[in-house]
């Protein structure tokens, strides 16, 4: 028998948590000491700068197209590479998939330690260790991206449907038939988008990457604006602004085309 | 000795719940076997611990004369089929692949990693095809086909298994009356024209009583009734299913709807 | 005893998709070999130099770095924090305005569509390298460019989740004779929150870690500490510093996993 009055509202928590929301930002504004009124001046600053962007010098457009194609091949490589490291890895990290408790929680933590270390400090230490160039480039977005699509994988292998794997079970299939056979024809579609967004990724890290060294357009800039020639680094940011966003375009639409 | 004895076989989930207690069984091969009895008396995890997918904590489970224990669970599924409510077929997968998922026991994983079968399998494969009247169908995605024709991909992919035993968990629970109808017809000429132990779960009594040569009823968890269809009559499908005499015997449908 | 081997299609052969998705990436690979001077070699000669890093790594820590640490690390979750937090309240309106359904003229759609994708289109570090030329070192460069590029992230994604949004609650308010701001908030953003608590946690994520390195081009955090004790050789600082992020970088990892099965079992209540 239900009650003939209305029962309680339950507590609404929201204001409360935007409160503490809006008092830790307040916290972190004191304590960062950051006044937003430098914006205000350095507004006039910033678009002082900006126009000596504005005459872009595109005289040694052959050669940075070369980098920007050597960026684009270095993010290729990094994502393939990474793309196989995941796949070996993430079904140890499947709970459905696992073979024992022990080789989960390797697996987990050495993807979580993959996805941790920022790549800078992989690239550098790559750099440091092969010298100047695009290879180190590639090792660290290698190293650095399995860890993330090794996560991916393995979360979307975990949300398959269980039954999908018991079937195999009962029929005496081992650990990669199931893989074979349920994990990967059910999340193919996932995958592919998350392999397209990580190599979205990769193309932006790579050119970063350049900054320290590691090969590619990233390098050209950074040494463009060491020596301020403005016009040659508004042509490098130019170039690199068009890659991205071609970039990121295909990669909406191969998405589009697989839904 | 009887193809499939059960000897003082329990089960007891992490959890404390007891959900199957002092359970002894012998099953002659060749058998049609119905399990009936209200939801939660532990007729999915009795067939579940038979093909050791939610392995008994005690007793004794013997099929073929061998005694399944921690290593030999993978063998003995090679030749046990089962049949699932939700059917469980990858859907990407056309009807043909989902079929032979049925002999990945006998493979490697080498050649199972490039979706790899022996001429054999596939003559394997049609034979059960044809058996479940979907040859037509054989390379369609399996999402494609309705409910019913799922299920008998499903028993199709059991059959290619060459099983002497098919374990069927609800597979009519989730089809309407017709489907329902064919996959009880096909299971019960399996069964007699090829000497195939079938032991399945149903809700609906009425279908037991039809299709069945033994019947095994449960009830939270103990084994209270084992006999031919004649024997349960309808003051025992009240004790089973804890209705009382007079709402069983005027109106047998309503001993269905017990989900 | 070699009996034929077939793929499950009619003709038995692998489908065409399947090939070229294998040989395509392959081909590719082995034409741009040189491009990223990808040799066997050069890996193999570095293995004893990077082993030899990883010995030097294992020293006493530098003890008298631990404040400096403290001060920096701290310095990059609040950059993190601010600029996500920045950005997450600009990019409400902008995203309403980038959304297709819900933008008031489709001039406003897409020039809103196209400066979010062009703020996006840069990398925070290159933001920065502005922003650092234009106000000085310091965090608040840092937290602008952040702050940015998250605008374009979340901006593109609450606007695609108002398109996707179900039509039928949308329909059920507009028959009561609601205006369109009221439908937004009524029926679009609601339908929306899981997803975007999903999206915020991973743009955190992603934000802790380009704060991180934000301090290359001296937009502050941990990041200029990190390059310089790299080029000094200071292995007993790299080792806390590295080891400082990953804590950092996990210990949000597990944060936002149980928020996350909190948040979208529905202890999110906003009415």
């Amino acid at each position: 028998m239900s009650t003939n009055t209305l029962p309680t509202k339950p507590k609404n928590l929201f204001p409360v948590w935007l409160s503490v929301v809006l008092a830790l930002l307040w916290l972190i504004i004191w304590d960062l000491g950051v006044d937003f009124k430098d914006l205000l001046y350095g507004i006039e600053d910033m678009t002082e700068y900006f126009s000596r962007y504005g005459t872009p010098n595109f005289s040694n457009i052959s050669s940075y197209l070369y980098l920007m194609v050597q960026t684009l091949v270095t993010a290729f490589w990094g994502t393939t590479l990474a793309f196989i490291i995941a796949a070996v890895v993430a079904p140890y990290a499947a709970r459905p998939l696992t073979p024992n408790a022990v080789a989960y929680r390797v697996a987990r933590e050495l993807l979580n330690f993959m996805r941790a270390m920022p790549d800078l400090l992989l690239a550098l230490i790559f750099v440091s260790s092969m010298g100047l160039g695009p290879l180190p480039g590639v090792l660290a977005l290698s190293v650095h991206t399995a860890g993330f699509l090794g996560k991916f994988f393995a979360e979307n292998m975990e949300r398959v449907p269980a039954g999908k794997y018991e079937a195999l079970s009962a029929v005496g299939a081992g650990f990669t038939q199931k893989i074979v056979f349920a994990a990967w024809p059910s999340m193919l579609r996932e995958a592919v988008g998350n392999t397209l967004y990580i190599f979205d990724r990769n193309v932006r890290m790579a050119a970063v990457l350049g900054l320290v060294g590691a090969g590619g357009i990233g390098l050209e800039l950074h040494d463009a604006l060491r020596l301020f020639k403005y016009n040659q680094a508004s042509a490098l940011i130019i170039i690199i602004l068009i890659t991205i966003v071609v970039i990121d375009n295909l990669s909406s639409w191969i998405r589009k085309v697989l839904n | 000795m009887a193809y499939i004895s059960l000897r003082e076989v329990c089960k007891v989930y992490p959890n404390g719940y007891c959900a199957l207690k002092n359970i002894n069984l012998d099953i002659e091969a060749g058998q049609f076997i119905a399990v009936l009895g209200p939801s939660g008396a532990g007729k999915s995890t009795l067939l579940r611990a038979m093909n050791a997918l939610d392995p008994a904590t005690q007793g004794e489970i013997t099929i073929d004369g061998v005694t399944l224990n921690k290593k030999n669970y993978r063998k003995i599924r090679a030749h046990v089929g089962m049949v699932f409510q939700q059917f469980n077929l990858v859907d990407r997968l056309n009807v043909m692949t989902n079929v032979l998922v049925g002999r990945l026991a006998e493979h490697s994983w080498l050649s199972s990693l490039f979706y790899l079968f022996p001429k054999m399998d596939y003559q394997i494969a049609e034979a059960a095809l044809r058996e479940v009247d979907l040859l037509d169908k054989a390379w369609s995605r399996a999402d494609k086909l309705s409910g019913g024709q799922q299920q008998r991909v499903g028993i199709a992919r059991a059959l290619a298994q060459q099983p002497k035993l098919i374990l069927a968990d609800e597979p009519i629970a989730s089809l309407d009356p017709k489907a329902s109808e064919e996959v009880l017809k096909l299971l019960r000429k399996i069964c007699s024209e090829k000497g195939i132990t079938i032991i399945i779960n149903l809700h609906q009594v009425e279908y037991a009583k039809q299709y069945a040569d033994r019947i095994i009823a449960l009830n939270a968890g103990w084994l209270v009734f084992d006999g031919s269809p004649e024997q349960l009559t309808a003051a025992k499908q009240a004790e089973i299913y804890g209705t009382t005499y007079e709402e069983t015997s005027h109106e047998p449908e309503l001993v269905l709807a017990h989900t | 005893m070699n009996p034929s081997w077939y793929w499950p299609t009619p003709n038995g052969k692998p489908p065409l998709t399947a090939v070229l998705s294998v040989v395509l990436p392959i081909a590719v690979l082995v034409l741009t070999a040189s491009t990223v001077d990808m040799s066997t070699n050069k890996v193999f000669y570095a293995l004893p130099r990077m082993l030899d890093f990883t010995q030097h790594l294992w020293v006493m820590p530098d003890w008298h770095y631990l404040p400096q640490l403290g001060k920096k690390m701290l310095e990059t979750v609040e950059m993190t924090l601010l600029a996500t937090a920045l950005a997450v309240m600009i990019s409400m309106p902008l995203g309403i305005l980038a959304a297709k359904n819900a933008s008031p003229n489709p001039w406003i759609f897409r020039m809103t569509r196209d400066l979010l994708s062009f703020i996006r289109a840069l990398p925070e570090l290159v933001w920065a390298l502005v922003f650092v030329s234009a106000l000085g070192l310091g965090p608040l460069p840092g937290i602008m460019a952040l702050a940015l590029v998250t605008v374009g992230f979340m901006g593109k994604f609450i606007a695609e989740s108002i398109e996707v949004v179900d039509f039928k609650a949308i329909e059920g308010l507009e028959s009561t004779g609601c205006t369109k701001f009221q439908s937004i908030l009524y029926a679009m953003l609601p339908q929306a929150v899981p997803d975007f608590i999903g999206s915020l946690l991973y743009i955190l994520d992603h934000n802790l870690r380009a704060a991180s390195i934000l301090g290359l081009v001296g937009a502050g955090g941990i990041g200029y500490d990190m390059v310089m004790s790299m080029r000094l050789f200071n292995y007993e600082r790299i080792g806390m510093i590295a080891l400082s992020i990953y804590a950092l970088v996990t210990l949000l990892d597990r944060l936002s996993d149980v928020f996350r099965q909190k948040a979208i079992g529905g202890i999110l209540n906003v009415h």
